[in-house]
């Protein structure tokens, strides 16, 4: 298979996570939640 | 997804869209390949790695399983007994549920400092998942 299309199938599984783009935004917020970041690297069709 | 978005706050670096951003956080994260998941915790430390594409029955113990080293790792051991404890009840097929069982062993006796916890866990692997690695790393501790 594609790597595109492999990645666009686990993409597909976990559309509908609102992505933030600026990590260290997020992990200001981590820290004030207690949650942590999923970050993901990715090359998966938008 | 109700898990990821609970649990996490999700950030997404697009190898295609920001290259910039993604050779700039690649190199300060070691990600050389895509798709790499880390679970960072509040601190901004690395705790977990995911790299490669993961069906999605397997990428959500995953999660779990990060969640679980995070406690462990910030030495909260109750808590990440029973985090490790859940995922082997949750998703007991999967490849995430041998290395959990073994370390909620490990979370009991960093706990409470009772060996017994270690015997305890390699009879758990004599009958379940005796062919995985985790199953292996416990046998020493067999009475």
């Amino acid at each position: 298979m594609h790597l595109d299309l492999v990645e666009a199938f686990m993409a597909n599984a976990i559309k509908e996570i609102e992505w933030k783009r600026d990590l260290d935004a997020e992990l200001k917020a981590a820290n004030k939640s207690g949650h942590h970041v999923l970050l993901d690297f990715s090359a998966a069709p938008m | 997804m109700e898990f990821i978005t609970k649990n996490f706050h999700p950030v997404r670096v697009h190898a295609v869209q920001q290259r910039d951003e993604f050779k700039k956080l690649g190199q300060r994260f070691n990600a050389q390949w895509t798709p790499t998941t880390l679970i960072v915790d509040p601190d901004g430390v690395e705790r977990h790695r995911i790299e490669g594409f993961l069906p999605i029955e397997e990428f959500l113990p995953q999660l779990e399983l990060g969640l679980a080293k995070s406690a462990f790792g910030r030495g909260q051991f109750a808590d990440a007994e029973r985090l490790f404890r859940g995922l082997v009840e949750r998703y007991p097929n999967s490849d995430a549920a041998a290395e959990s069982l073994y370390w909620a062993g490990v979370s009991r006796y960093k706990a409470t400092n009772d060996p017994s916890a270690l015997v305890e866990t390699a009879k758990h692997f004599s009958s379940r998942y005796t062919d995985s690695t985790w199953a292996k790393k416990a046998s020493v501790w067999s009475s």
